[in-house]
């Protein structure tokens, strides 16, 4: 959904993908780029576009929360 | 909170198109120049998603500025600013050349731009698309996608302009009435950031809804609120941008921007909807009941198949098409929904009000540029191809020289610790809770209020007005109650309560013009009224608080003459008026 999990192994910390996204959806945890803020995405795809190594990809399929009468 | 204090000469809220040119004109003329973008300077704004076009107006290219400027004044209905058409017509050229300067690299050579749009990507569906030739009237140099942003803050970079990425710019500080810096905070720590600066720059773009189909979540009129907020007076926020996107995976940007090469849509008893209304012509065919509406490839020549894909082979961006599976080529016809630019406005009608063509707002001290800046150079609709990044440049480079001259010529006052406090109270407000609503939830709401189509593009008062309670509740009651539990949700926070207050400017100014004109459509107004209406609407918040809202006319020497025939709404079908 959205951004996918970022391959762990792939990734090598460069932070590009942190840098890169306009929403502030991945963050470097441990010295590696973990998606933190999924629920922001907005299908962009820039953090995949600047991944070096094919970590990062983005699925065009999204969901979204349920409506409900408070949160 | 830890805060850290910055000082500059000019501070630019915002690092896309507008505010990396008013960051390099600015630097080139001595100054010194932080930029501070919520994201990153150079891969933020709306032009990461955009950077297909780059409108121009070239005597070299066979145009004609007399008969340019006459044929924007009619087809924008006479509601352009003619002062900023003019800056558009005289200055755009100059901007292809900052960019040949700084570095972008361009999908075709110079010497084929003048006639590309017209040879290579308009094809056999564009007849009654437009009004007269627009092609001949201003030329677009063609850009590939995302290629224009990164290369500004490069050169940015080497001549010495200052960048704070991934901080959040939430207010601006006045002294005595004089915009002279702003507070923030830092997306990942959290920490207070102070900037004193003799001017700003509010390049922070356009404010939309998160709506789905365009990458342009991040855009939630920050530098209007904030302006609003400080007592500046803004102007436009009627007039509708629409756009679709197809209806399979709505949130991925799947249309490839191909509208420009094939703009052919049926309604769902197959029948093609007149395209000279563009997208409001869809709109009131879904308002009729013939929806859905279907992007029709099956009608495709050979040569609108040529022109699609000399068009998608500039953008340069196979993912986009690819990874939804839209092949043209196959024929067929493809759903669409509607709303991907939902809350937004068309390009130049909202934002700052900035009358003298320099980029100065009603705020000593406070400048504008880009999609926050309401010049009107293309009055209430722009007839020809789709203008681009290069109206944002033009007003970029423009505020920085009337900032650079002010700071020469104006004393400023210095800021006292007082200063800060209102700006950092609010700042801080949603972090002081510890209970509270969820600021994605509270978005959720204003979606739901704001977004159909019924609100915001085919519009009456009684819709209006509903949308409106819900909205001004919103904003009185859930806005003060959000909480936020980490920078990233504050970022949530601040941006939910920018859009509250941008959609109350946007239902609030529909109500406001009683005709109907361009994009904005009233049911209840469905007449074109120059004689009440050929003026601007002025924005501002009262002594009281509440939004105030008055109108600034067209000057005389602006109008239209005697007898011109008013412009009907451009809607598909004559549909019944329901109350």
């Amino acid at each position: 959904m959205a951004i996918q999990p970022i391959n762990r192994e792939a990734c090598v910390g460069c932070g590009l993908c942190v840098k890169a996204c306009p929403m502030d959806v991945i963050r470097l945890e441990e010295g590696k780029a973990q998606v933190r803020y999924g629920e922001e995405c907005m299908c962009c795809a820039a953090c995949e576009d600047v991944c070096p190594t094919g970590a990062v990809y983005v699925s065009p399929d999204k969901e979204v929360p349920l409506m409900v009468s408070w949160r | 909170m830890n805060t850290q204090t910055l000082r500059c000469d000019l501070l630019v809220a915002g690092g896309s198109t507008a505010g990396c040119f008013a960051a390099n004109t600015a630097r080139a003329l001595g100054l010194d120049v932080l930029v501070v973008d919520k994201a990153t300077a150079g891969q933020s704004g709306a032009s990461i998603m955009a950077s297909g076009f780059w409108a121009v107006f070239n005597e070299d290219w066979g145009m004609d500025y007399d008969a340019t400027l006459a044929w924007i004044n009619s087809n924008s209905s006479y509601l352009n600013h003619r002062g900023w058409t003019e800056a558009f017509l005289q200055d755009s050229w100059g901007t292809y050349l900052d960019l040949k300067r700084w570095g972008v690299q361009f999908p075709v050579p110079e010497e084929q731009m003048a006639c590309f749009f017209r040879q290579s990507i308009i094809g056999d569906d564009q007849a009654g698309h437009h009004d007269g030739d627009p092609h001949t009237h201003y030329g677009i140099v063609p850009l590939s996608h995302r290629c224009v942003t990164p290369a500004l803050r490069t050169y940015g970079n080497r001549i010495g302009v200052r960048f704070l990425d991934r901080t959040m710019i939430t207010d601006l500080v006045c002294r005595n009435g004089v915009v002279r810096g702003a507070v923030g905070f830092d997306l990942e720590t959290g920490a207070g950031v102070r900037v004193e600066a003799g001017a700003v720059v509010l390049a922070a773009g356009r404010n939309y809804f998160r709506s789905p189909g365009m990458h342009i979540s991040g855009q939630t009129g920050d530098g209007d609120a904030m302006a609003y907020r400080a007592g500046a007076v803004l102007s436009g926020k009627e007039f509708p941008d629409m756009h679709m996107n197809i209806a399979k995976d709505p949130m991925w940007k799947g249309n490839g921007e191909m509208y420009p090469a094939y703009f052919r849509f049926d309604d769902a008893l197959g029948r093609a909807i007149p395209n000279k209304g563009f997208d409001l012509s869809i709109v009131s065919s879904v308002h009729a009941g013939y929806g859905p509406v279907y992007w029709d490839f099956s009608k495709c020549t050979e040569n609108d198949l040529r022109s699609i894909d000399e068009y998608l082979k500039k953008r340069n961006n196979p993912k986009e098409t690819q990874r939804v599976g839209l092949d043209p080529r196959r024929g067929g016809k493809v759903p669409m929904i509607g709303g991907a630019a939902a809350g937004g406005c068309q390009e130049q009608t909202a934002g700052l009000w900035t009358p003298d063509t320099d980029g100065a707002s009603t705020l000593p001290g406070l400048y504008s540029a880009g999609d926050g800046c309401a010049t009107w150079m293309w009055g209430a609709i722009i007839q020809g191809p789709p203008p681009g990044l290069s109206p944002a440049a033009v007003s970029g480079k423009r505020a920085a020289k009337a900032a650079a001259d002010y700071l020469r010529a104006a004393p400023r006052p210095d800021l006292s610790e007082g200063d800060f406090a209102g700006a950092e109270s609010h700042r801080d407000s949603y972090v002081r809770r510890k209970s509270g609503f969820d600021p994605r939830w509270v978005t959720q709401l204003l979606q739901n209020y704001a977004m159909p189509y019924y609100i915001l593009h085919i519009k009456e008062e009684k819709r209006l007005e509903a949308a409106l309670t819900l909205i001004q509740y919103l904003e009185e009651h859930m806005v003060p109650l959000m909480r936020a539990g980490d920078p990233h949700m504050l970022r949530l926070a601040h941006e939910t309560e920018n859009m509250a207050l941008n959609a109350e400017m946007i239902l609030r100014a529909s109500l406001f013009r009683k005709e109907s004109r361009g994009w904005h459509y009233r049911e209840d107004y469905p007449e074109q009224n120059d004689a009440e209406w050929l003026a601007w609407n002025q924005i501002r918040r009262g002594a009281n608080g509440a939004m105030e809202l008055a109108k600034a006319g067209v000057p005389r020497e602006w109008r239209p003459a005697e007898g011109t025939e008013p412009a009907k709404p451009w809607l598909a079908w004559d549909h019944p008026h329901t109350m």
